[in-house]
């Protein structure tokens, strides 16, 4: 095997395929990548038996061939190389490195052993980038990461009467977002539970592209380039419980989670006690300023709606105090106190869209309701904190 | 062997020995990777010769290298074990290794806080939150469909006049469509029918808070219909009503001789029960007695439960007042509550009294005593609602058809039981209805003396208090007697 590549893609490619790399993985060949050299594209494959990605980075092959290196090891040497001309050569089982900064040697393991990938076949569809950064923009961010609770590090795709409803949440927070018109319909109206690892490195990969387009110098037309344009192409396999997620230069499959899904529907409340508008841009400064103090004390930032003001105060115990004030549009019937993780409130408001966001609550221990005004297909819901007082 | 297949505990010994094999043979972490968490899990005999065995896998992945790498020696090992030739299958199915795990996760989470970053959040999916919003839900969906709150099993008094309606409906609401499908309540005025229509909603909304209901009146439903016609919407009426899953109709006698809207009703009766969905109907009076209801409407009321709740006895209607009381919060006593209920006759008069009484004690600051209710109940006497305008000719004609007796009859001198009871009916709603002196209502019956006329009015006042067969006919007297009064 012999290419040659830039290190300004090769690095990406390895640190996207990085992340399908278990810390601690069951078989000791699963801590490598398959660096593969066909005759026209050159490929990074890493997989941890349940999340199996595969990056193509553009480059010029010389002679065919696959080496399994160590994934670790490869991608820091990589990373610490200047940008540049890479030689890449395979001999007795040992990659060769060569650039002008100095040579690097890495010993490699037989490809044989590396576990074959399972092959995409079954209902596919297609996906417009800008439902992936939708997704990604309201949901994502709600899907928990705490790995004892698999079933909530999921995306759930659930078709109802409204449409598509992708749903994410980590038991204190939820995001719903409802998709009218959308060609994605399972078979048999079946709702599929996506391991949200492998749709972030998706949409992270558009995302990247996207700004890429702005940015990048002329001279890197790789196909990252025009990946933000390009349709995302989806594969459900009902047969292998597998879904494969492809973009130009990217593949992704992982398992599909089986499992029950908490009963999301049932917590969204339908009446509200109080319901105001605020705006959103004032209020995401109030509430990074509270967060200060309540990053000190378990992220607690309180409001109080009274009148026609709404107070927003944290304090770090013993340390000091925040209050601030946001002039709210209507009046409230009556005061109330509310508590919140800060940072569920940071997360949601500094990735609105809209001027004004709309939040209806009904008492201090029941989820509150974020909206955007016109954007009824997003709802966000929070568990607000229990206070002691 | 006949055998079809092997029972899952003969699959879990034969994986067993395979597994002792294989651990010779392959090395560790390959034998845990690719065997340990793929299992055996079923073991068929399709042909004599031939044992089709399926091996489980976490994902994709496993299955598709456990075909390429491991697929002749599982079958080797697996042939040998079975004894015959053993075919291997491989499925993605559910994870069994990490199952286990994450069931322990999952039992080990109480003990630690939910997550150290919130430690006093309530889990969104706790049953706890699941419970509050359940509540906020059904709340919003009764009063969307106008049930009221206060109407629920848990303040409806039960006594010996109701307990087969009340347990019906208790039944009803808790298997809607399956218990009594319709259940059709029938009783004179402030017998309880509306509260228990409605707190037969309230409960399903409570179980079910994403139930369709539809609560209306006869009247309603009537008014509907017509506006549907009017304004060419009868598809969206047709839907509404055919696709909800509970649906409650208040004085469905409303309908009666209105031919359109029967019709109509009938189609919705229909297309409900076809789906098991529950219908809950009420009426002043039996399906067999609502004049100008079509037949095939009146028979299908008929196939349900139809339950009489009569007027509410002497002890019911102290229990209710007591009931009432303490929801206005007035510390009602014992003997308070009785003394009322020996003046008061009906169910939804009580609610009066008790309004009037306690207006009586937070308005004019007056104690609760028995000077006030004696006070309040006078008050209540002079309010008398509707004077009844009729001539003693329809009162006589009234009482006789009630009885199913001869008017003439009713007047005269004989003394039959069945006579003496009509007539002191008659005389009874002469003296309270018109107003009639003792003396005239004596001449109306064969030139009695006044002193029978009095005696008969003190009886039937004395027994309305107490017999309930007295009180249901002279309320439904009363009612025929509204009905012809002008």
């Amino acid at each position: 095997m012999k290419l040659t590549v830039l290190q300004e893609n090769l690095y990406p490619a390895l640190r996207t395929a990085l992340k399908a790399i278990s810390s601690r993985p069951p078989l000791p060949i699963l801590n490598s990548f398959l660096l593969k050299a066909e005759k026209k594209e050159i490929s990074i494959a890493a997989t941890d038996l349940y999340l199996g990605m595969t990056a193509l980075i553009a480059g010029v092959v010389e002679q065919t061939g696959r080496a399994l290196v160590p994934a670790k090891l490869f991608t820091e040497s990589v990373r610490s190389l200047p940008v540049g001309k890479l030689e890449l050569e395979l001999n007795d089982n040992t990659l060769h490195v060569s650039h002008p900064a100095g040579k690097i040697k890495i010993q490699c393991q037989p490809s044989a052993e590396f576990p074959e990938f399972p092959s995409p076949d079954g209902q596919q569809f297609q996906l417009e980038p800008q439902l992936v950064k939708d997704i990604d923009h309201y949901v994502s961010f709600s899907v928990s990461q705490d790995l004892t609770r698999q079933v909530l590090t999921t995306l759930l795709f659930k078709p109802t009467k409204q449409g598509l409803q992708v749903v994410g949440t980590d038991g204190f927070r939820l995001s719903v977002l409802t998709l009218a018109d959308t060609a994605l319909r399972f078979e048999d109206g079946q709702s599929v539970l996506v391991p949200a690892r492998a749709f972030n490195e998706i949409s992270s990969i558009l995302k990247i592209s996207h700004s890429g387009d702005k940015t990048n110098s002329p001279q890197d037309e790789s196909s990252q380039a025009t990946a933000g344009d390009e349709l995302v192409r989806l594969v459900v396999s009902d047969q292998l419980k597998h879904i494969f997620f492809m973009v130009p230069n990217l593949e992704v499959s992982a398992r599909i989670v089986e499992g029950q899904y908490p009963p999301y529907n049932k917590i969204i409340p339908k009446s509200f006690e109080l319901e105001t508008t605020l705006e959103v841009a004032e209020l995401v400064d109030q509430v990074s300023r509270a967060l200060v103090f309540a990053r000190r004390s378990s992220n607690i930032v309180t409001w109080q709606f009274s009148d026609d003001e709404l107070k927003i105060s944290a304090q770090a115990d013993g340390q000091g105090v925040f209050d601030g004030r946001v002039p709210l549009g209507s009046k409230v019937k009556a005061p109330v106190k509310i508590a919140f993780n800060g940072r569920y409130l940071h997360d949601l408001l500094a990735r609105l869209n809209s001027d004004t966001v709309w939040f209806g609550m009904n008492d201090s221990l029941k989820p509150v309701m974020f909206k955007e005004p016109g954007n009824s297909n997003f709802q966000h819901v929070i568990m607000p904190f229990r206070l002691n007082d | 062997m006949n055998q079809t297949s092997l029972s899952p505990a003969e699959v879990k010994v034969v994986w067993q020995q395979a597994c002792a094999q294989l651990e010779l043979e392959l090395s560790r972490a390959v034998y845990n990777t690719w065997i340990t968490s793929n299992p055996l899990t079923a073991v068929t005999f399709s042909q004599p010769n031939q044992a089709d065995c399926v091996i489980s896998c976490p994902t994709a992945f496993h299955a598709s290298n456990l075909k390429k790498n491991l697929s002749d020696q599982l079958g080797s090992t697996l042939s040998n074990i079975i004894g015959k030739q053993a075919q291997v299958s491989f499925k993605v199915g559910t994870p069994v290794t990490s199952q286990p795990q994450s069931a322990a996760a999952l039992d080990q989470q109480p003990a630690r806080p939910f997550s150290s970053v919130s430690p006093r959040v309530e889990d969104l999916f706790s049953e706890s939150t699941l419970q509050m919003t359940a509540l906020d839900r059904a709340a919003v969906a009764a009063r969307q469909a106008g049930l009221r709150p206060d109407f629920s099993f848990e303040n409806f008094a039960v006594s010996t006049t109701n307990e087969m309606a009340h347990a019906a409906a208790t039944a009803v609401s808790q298997k809607p469509g399956i218990a009594y499908n319709p259940l059709f309540l029938y009783g004179g005025v402030g017998v309880g029918k509306t509260h228990l229509m409605h707190a037969i909603g309230n409960n399903i909304l409570h179980n079910h808070p994403d139930n369709t209901l539809i609560y209306c009146t006869g009247e309603e439903f009537t008014n509907q219909i017509v506006s549907a016609i009017q304004t060419k919407r009868a598809i969206k009426f047709k839907e509404k009503y055919r696709s909800t899953q509970v649906l409650l109709i208040d004085d469905i006698q409303f309908i009666a001789g209105k031919n359109a809207v029967q019709e109509e009703f009938f189609h919705t009766f229909n297309a409900l029960t076809q789906q098991a969905r529950q219908i809950v109907l009420t009426s002043d009076r039996p399906p067999q007695e609502i004049h100008l209801l079509e037949d095939r409407l009146r028979s299908r009321f008929e196939a349900g439960l139809m339950i009489d709740i009569q007027q509410p006895t002497f002890e019911l209607r102290t229990a209710i007042l007591l009931i009432k009381a303490k929801a206005s919060q007035l510390p009602l006593s014992m003997d308070m509550a009785q003394l009322i209920a020996s003046k008061v006759d009906s169910a939804r008069k009580i609610e009066g009294v008790i309004k009037l009484i306690r207006s009586a004690v937070e308005f004019q600051r007056r104690q609760l005593d028995a000077e006030l209710i004696e006070d309040v109940l006078k008050t209540e006497a002079n309010h008398r609602p509707t004077q009844l305008k009729v001539t003693p000719q329809d009162v006589l004609r009234a009482v006789a058809n009630h009885y199913h007796v001869k008017q003439t009859a009713l007047k005269g001198k004989r003394r039959v039981k069945s006579l003496v009871t009509a007539r002191h009916v008659a005389m009874y709603l002469f003296k309270e209805e018109l107003q009639l002196s003792l003396v005239e209502i004596g001449r109306w019956f064969s030139n009695r003396d006044h002193t029978t006329a009095l005696h008969a009015v003190r009886k039937i006042e004395r027994e309305i208090l107490r017999d309930t067969q007295i009180q249901r006919d002279v309320s439904a007297l009363r009612m025929s007697l509204t009905a012809v009064s002008r």
